[in-house]
């Protein structure tokens, strides 16, 4: 990394403009880890207390897990976006590759309905899909709440960019080497995209983690709830205005986005670097 | 090993004609260079005998078998790519294993994990990783068989090319400018390198460049394309003192052959613009327009009274060994280049009239369209004028 040289008060200056955007953003979040840890008659008082004089954590993560089935719906979670994540992979990598690298006719038309179809906002399609979903008779299953994600437009045109930058010949070299063109796809297109896939898993986990609006309409069952509805429905039925477990409950189904980002942020800036082929 | 026969290919990618009907025989074990300025189709007619891009029409036969609809891993040919193109996530031995591994390893035995409990296979990879190893050997780069490309050198990356391209012995080896991403030293180093091996393995090589020093110093027979076409196909040194079109001439040979525009005159002698006739005699009509190709080397300087090129000297280049006179000559478009000893040029001052003279056997005379004339009675070794 290359940067202009600034002194240290510029540094300091940049620093403190980070930090403060930064504590902006944090703010929500740390309120809600310190309001999890808080006792009822704390949450409500007029002056900020960050720490708790009392603290309450066990009691309202006890409470949280116990009135509500969380481990159900972070299993439910993981089951859905990880499932969403594979299946986009599973489309939007051959689709790219055949878009980058393989010459056919009509493949600027198909790139432009990709492009066309990034357009169209899910909400525009809930009904129509909610209706399909109904005469197929799989609404209220995990198929409702995957099937619609599985074809990712925004993941084929990330991939179909990125392997645009893949050399020509690296591709040549493995039909040369006798790789079946799938076998490109998976073991040399794959390897090389790592830092792609992983911007892209990052953008998808966490879109269908936080997913409120999709989930809310496909499903009924509580077995099947995903995080954010069990957020919510743990409101509505349970807590009232008992903000401690309530904030508990959201905190942990957080956690698992965070850490799932930290150990990604790592390999996203180690990444593998195309200089091989220069 | 096996020799390589291309009849008639012909490509176009939309509306440009790439490959206008090349035909090229290539014996066993040769090393031909494909020669030509960049966009002349080299590339793609490399990648046509590969199979990487389907003729438009033509056949391409390899050790007498028709290639037609043979996907290229069936082709038997290894390649080497300007850009190297080696897998950036696998180490240099993983990448020397790959053509060995997709050749000799059933689907079952390259699974991952299970792929383990298939019988033999353990003997097999063993015979592979000493095939690595001996490339290895031969390329000098044993000891950077663990590193990942990343952390090669650009002359390194290229023996390990090179070396995924040996290990699995093909019919032939095809090179698409593998020298052109390094410096000018290792680049000499190299060209020698390639040169060796070839002789230790025998293959038969085509080798693609745009650099004629290359095709000139490493290569059996050249052949010569321009826009699509093999123009002339022969040794180096028969490309060189016997181009049959002008283009060629202009394109082999550095500083450029110089070109005097000319008459033919009634006995057949170029009669240069400037009124001297160049000497010898050539199967051109009287008065035909001609093209004198006379090569700097071939000019030494005279007195400019008796000489029948004359002018200023206008610049001046010291390459140490030799020294390049650019010469005005009244009557010449572009200025005359010589190639003179530099003691000889040394006494010259700047702007100094200096006369250059030659022998008319070195005169290579073509026609409006390029196409060489042939002379008539050979002319005796002699000065003209001289
Ligand atoms: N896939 C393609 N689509 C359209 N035109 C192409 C394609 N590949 C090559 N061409 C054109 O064909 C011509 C010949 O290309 P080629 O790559 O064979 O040239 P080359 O002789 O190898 O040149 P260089 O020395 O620059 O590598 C060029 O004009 C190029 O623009
Ligand atoms: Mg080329």
């Amino acid at each position: 990394m290359s940067g202009a040289r600034i002194g240290p008060v510029g540094a300091v200056l940049r620093h403190a403009v980070l930090l403060g955007a930064a504590a902006l953003a944090l703010m929500p979040f740390l309120w809600m880890l310190a309001t999890s840890l808080k006792p009822q008659n704390e949450i409500f008082l007029s002056e900020i207390r960050w720490w708790p004089q009392r603290l309450h954590a066990a009691e309202n993560y006890a409470k949280a897990f116990e009135r509500a089935p969380l481990a159900r719906f972070l299993l439910n979670g993981v089951i859905v976006t990880g499932t969403i994540f594979l299946a986009q992979i599973a489309v939007a990598l051959p689709a790219a590759y055949a878009l980058a690298k393989i010459r056919f006719l009509g493949r600027e038309l198909v790139f432009a309905l990709v492009l066309f179809a990034i357009l169209i906002p899910p909400q525009a399609i809930a009904v129509p899909l909610f209706l399909l979903f109904h005469q197929l008779g799989i609404l209220d299953t995990y198929a409702a709440l995957i099937a619609p994600f599985t074809i990712s437009v925004f993941g084929i045109f990330l991939m179909r960019q990125f392997f645009m930058t893949v050399p020509d010949d690296l591709v040549d070299a493995a039909r040369m080497d006798g790789i079946s063109e799938f076998g490109i796809v998976w073991r040399v297109m794959l390897p090389t995209a790592i830092p792609a896939v992983t911007a892209f898993g990052i953008f998808s986990v966490v879109a269908h983690w936080n997913d409120y609006f999709w989930p809310l309409i496909a499903v009924n069952s509580r077995e099947l709830f995903t995080p954010p509805l069990g957020v919510v429905a743990f409101r509505n039925e349970e807590a009232g205005t008992d903000y401690g477990p309530l904030m508990a409950a959201a905190t942990v189904i957080i956690a698992p986005l965070i850490l799932a980002f930290l150990i990604a942020q790592r390999r996203f800036i180690e990444g593998i670097t195309l200089t091989g082929m220069k | 090993m096996a020799e390589i026969a291309l009849g008639e290919i012909h490509k176009r990618f939309g509306e440009t004609i790439v490959l206008n009907g090349v035909s090229l025989e290539i014996g066993e074990g040769e090393f031909v260079a494909l020669l030509g300025p960049s966009g002349c189709g080299k590339s793609t007619l490399l990648r046509i005998i590969a199979g990487l891009e389907q003729a438009d029409s033509g056949t391409v036969r390899i050790g007498g078998r028709d290639m037609a609809d043979l996907p290229p891993a069936a082709r038997n040919l290894a390649m080497v790519f300007q850009s190297y193109a080696l897998y950036p996530h696998l180490s240099v031995r993983a990448n020397m294993m790959v053509p060995l591994r997709m050749r000799d390893l059933t689907g079952f035995e390259r699974l991952p994990l299970i792929g383990a409990l298939a019988p033999g296979r353990r003997e097999k990879l063993a015979v592979m990783a000493a095939r690595v190893e001996m490339a290895a050997e031969t390329l000098k780069i044993g000891h950077l068989l663990d590193r990942k490309p990343g952390q090669l050198s650009g002359g390194q990356r290229q023996r390990v090319a090179l070396g995924r391209a040996m290990v699995r012995e093909p019919a032939a080896f095809l090179m698409d400018e593998p020298l052109s991403n390094l410096d000018a030293a290792l680049r000499v180093h190299m060209r020698t390198e390639i040169a060796e091996l070839h002789r230790a393995l025998g293959a038969t090589f085509v080798y693609v460049t745009h650099d004629q020093v290359e095709a000139m110093t490493m290569s059996s027979r050249i052949a010569v394309m321009l826009d699509g076409e093999i123009v002339q196909i022969g040794a180096p040194a028969e490309i060189y003192e016997d181009p049959r079109d002008l283009r060629v001439a202009e394109f082999i040979g550095s500083p450029r052959i110089n070109v005097i525009e000319a008459v033919a005159d009634a006995a057949g002698a170029p009669v240069a613009g400037h009124g001297a006739t160049l000497g010898g005699r050539f199967a051109a009509a009287p008065g035909a327009a001609l093209r004198v190709g006379i090569r700097p080397e071939h000019l030494a300087l005279a007195e400019p009274a008796r000489a029948p090129l004359a002018g200023r000297v206008r610049h001046r280049e010291n390459l140490g060994a030799e020294m390049l006179l650019h010469v005005a000559v009244p009557g010449i478009a572009t200025p005359v280049v010589a190639r003179v000893a530099p003691q000889a040029a040394r006494a010259l001052g700047p702007e100094a009239q200096v006369g250059l003279v030659f022998d008319p056997a070195d005169l290579r005379v073509f026609d409006a369209n390029g196409r060489r004339v042939a002379a008539l009675a050979r002319p005796e070794r002699s000065r003209a004028y001289g």
